[in-house]
């Protein structure tokens, strides 16, 4: 089964910072990935560099043959009616859906004779979305596709992007800066930052393989199937661990409870520069 | 990639068409006044240089039609230059500006092509603006050189005839592409468009002093008749020699225009001059020069699209 | 036809609540056999989730042997889970109407009711003779 995005140890430098370095993922087909991480952490990097916009400095990458993108900021022409955008789409693609674009864009309410430029940002970020999936795309790719949307244009948005991922099988990777809205709609999650990868995989295992152990104040020594320690946190007289396990804590010491997708992508977040680079099992800090 | 580029550029062009036909309307309504004050002046019969009824006559049509021939020159002179700034500078630099150039590239077009149709499509639209103007401005300012007065090598009138306002406009639309591609940003590319674009054009038109071949220098003796061919671009200033091949100052009273004083025979004038018929060598020289520059900014400006990561 | 709802608050994971909401309509007699299963498409579009979660859910609806997939047709209910046969329901919900208004008519509230039921039902567990 071909993978629909794969790179291995793929880089970007910009004179001597580097935005993007040592990535190295597969992604399957079918799944909807979710790209985390801060501002700066190098996501719009690895998303251009996967539709080719950006050459890599080091490493390759390699996707599925049709792309689809859309961009931060849901670029569209703003002088251009929602119609004229469609037919840029039909011109200047050879593979081009157009009854089905209109009448997604249709279902949405969004009138074909309107200036995109009086849509409303979410009606925007739709035809933006109708455009990128005209194409047919076997991997759409978003970058930040839900910034600068109010809650009810989110909710829309992914409505509309799982609906075409049911009747499609498209696979999607978007990225954002907030986790909260993702978890429903993403299976596979890869956490991003400081131009690294800190984290990738699938969504359940991910979290299926991290829990928060509380228990009395404990600096040194190891836990069984601890594999390592993400964050710790000591009070006077009590430890509380963000870590990542490899079977079930059996040591009753512990209280042992799951992990929210948002707290684990924190902890993984606060993580110090150096510990990134690390690639060995940690014990407690 | 051709619908795009006109309907990107569909609300300029309609723009740009619309002045282009009132000024054209103008012009002819101009020309015709010129044709017609001529003809009724009798300007037709009068030998150079103007002298009695004629010296009158010509003042006339000058009060009349000098001024409307100042602002067209100067209107067309400057055209190039506003086309390169408006059309040629949003090319690349609004694209990314707006961050478009990421969508329009998401589709099945290269860059190459992106950039190969657009800069042709608004190289076409430049070209026809500025000819269409030049045409009718040189059918207008026809009769202006039928006074014999004027010579079309002149700088005033070179820069607004044959092709060379059209291989301005060649350039001027390329530099602002080239401009907009390196500043990403409009404002200061077109500044840059318009600073540069004065500075090359004035340039070249002191250049033009030199063009090959060497201006014709002649030794004209003293009379009433005009020293210089009809047409003939005079260059520098005459210099009056006396018989003995002396340098005479200008106060002198032989300078003075009008009939021989019996005194200042064997005086004669030493004047240089570019024949009226080099007028095509001379715009195919400067038009080259503008193509050859307009090529150069147009490589540069794929070379630079080619290479954004923006 | 059955409609889903997600509790993200309450910890069990999405797959798992739409499992648990078609045994609980088919317990109830909300499903019959035979009866069809939402789309994959259509439980989307009114969760806004991820197509594999309810992939996963019918899939393991599938595997507990209570639904069957037919190929481009959609997922049908093959069987109920264990329990009363689908006859017995209506009766035994009559019954409990009938409690109903006579603990309403003898003064309890509503938390009064639940407090009751769960109080006698756990002591019926602990006799072993629920069916739960």
């Amino acid at each position: 089964m071909t993978p629909a995005l794969e790179t291995l140890r793929l880089g970007r430098r910009y004179g001597r910072n580097w935005a993007l370095q040592d990535c190295s993922l597969t992604i399957a087909p079918g799944h909807v990935t979710a790209l985390v991480g801060p501002n700066g952490a190098g996501k719009t990097t690895l998303l251009h560099l996967v539709t080719g916009f950006l050459t890599p400095t080091t490493g390759v990458v390699r996707t599925l043959a049709r792309v689809g993108f859309v961009a931060q900021g849901q670029p569209l022409y703003r002088s251009f009616t929602v119609e004229d955008t469609l037919v840029m789409g039909r011109r200047l693609n050879r593979t081009w859906d157009d009854e089905r674009a209109r009448k997604r864009l249709h279902g949405l309410g969004i009138p074909l004779s309107r200036p995109v430029g009086r849509l409303s940002g979410g009606q925007q970020a739709q035809v933006a979305l109708a455009l990128a999936l005209g194409r047919r795309p076997e991997l759409l790719l978003l970058d930040e596709p839900l910034a600068s949307l109010d809650p009810l244009a989110r909710h829309e948005f992914l409505r509309t992007l799982m609906e075409s991922v049911a009747e499609e099988g498209l696979s999607v990777v978007l990225s954002s800066h907030d986790i909260a809205d993702l978890a429903r709609v993403c299976d596979h999650v890869v956490i991003l930052s400081a131009s690294r990868v800190l984290l990738g995989g699938d969504l359940a295992d991910v979290l299926r393989t991290h829990k928060r152990l509380t228990g009395p104040r404990r600096e040194n020594g190891r836990i069984a199937n601890v594999e390592r320690v993400i964050e710790a946190r000591h009070a006077e007289r009590q430890s509380t661990l963000l870590a990542r396990v490899g079977g079930p804590i059996l040591d009753p010491a512990w209280q042992v409870e799951d992990v929210s997708l948002e707290g684990l992508v924190l902890a993984y977040l606060a993580l110090p520069s150096t510990a990134l680079i690390a690639q060995r099992v940690e014990v407690l800090p | 990639m051709i619908w795009l580029t006109w309907r990107q550029h569909r609300a300029e062009t309609l723009v740009l068409g619309c002045i282009l036909l009132t000024a054209v309307a103008g012009l002819v309504l101009v020309g015709l006044a010129m044709s017609h004050t001529f003809d009724q002046l009798g300007l037709g019969t009068c030998t150079r240089p103007a002298s009695g009824s004629c010296a009158e006559a010509s003042s006339s049509f000058d009060r009349q039609f000098a001024p409307t021939t100042l602002n067209v020159t100067v209107f067309l002179t400057l055209l190039p230059g506003v086309v390169g700034m408006f059309v040629g500078a949003p090319m690349v630099a609004r694209e990314v500006d707006r961050r478009t150039h990421w969508l329009v590239w998401s589709q099945d077009v290269s860059r190459g092509r992106w950039l190969l149709v657009k800069s042709a499509g608004l190289l076409l639209l430049g070209v026809s603006a500025v000819g269409i103007f030049t045409v009718t401005l040189t059918w207008t300012l026809g009769t202006v050189f039928r006074l014999g007065t004027f010579s079309r090598l002149e700088p005033f009138f070179f820069d607004v005839q044959g092709v060379v306002p059209v291989a301005a406009a060649v350039f001027a639309l390329t530099l602002g592409m080239a401009a907009g591609t390196l500043t990403r940003r409009t404002l200061p590319a077109m500044l840059i468009v318009i600073v540069l674009f004065g500075v090359v054009r004035f340039t070249v038109a002191q250049a033009r002093f030199h063009y090959p071949p060497d201006p014709v220098t002649v030794a004209v003796p003293l009379s009433a008749g005009p020293m210089i061919p009809a047409g003939a671009w005079e260059i520098g200033f005459p210099v009056l020699l006396d018989p003995q091949a002396n340098r005479v100052e200008t106060r002198s009273p032989c300078a003075v225009p009008g009939p021989v004083q019996p005194a200042c025979a064997g005086y004669r004038f030493i004047v240089a001059y570019q024949p009226a018929d080099r007028f095509w060598r001379f715009q195919a020289i400067e038009s080259g020069i503008y193509v050859v520059l307009a090529a150069l900014l147009l490589a540069l400006t794929a070379y630079w699209v080619r290479r954004l990561t923006v | 036809m059955l409609t889903f709802h997600l509790d993200e608050s309450s910890g069990v994971p999405a797959y798992l609540q739409l499992v648990q909401q078609v045994t609980y309509a088919l317990r109830l007699g909300l499903l019959q056999v035979g009866d069809q299963l939402p789309s994959v498409r259509e439980v989307v579009a009114a969760l806004v989730i991820n197509p594999n979660t309810v992939l996963k859910a019918y899939r393991e609806l599938e595997r507990m042997g209570l639904v069957a997939s037919r190929q481009g047709r959609g997922t049908f209910v093959a069987r109920t889970p264990g329990g009363a046969p689908p006859g017995e329901l209506p009766a035994l919900r009559q019954d409990l109407l009938r409690w109903l208004e006579r603990a309403g008519e003898a003064g309890l509230d509503a938390d009064g009711v639940l407090a009751l039921f769960m109080s006698t039902f756990r002591e019926a567990q602990d006799r072993g003779r629920a069916t739960a």
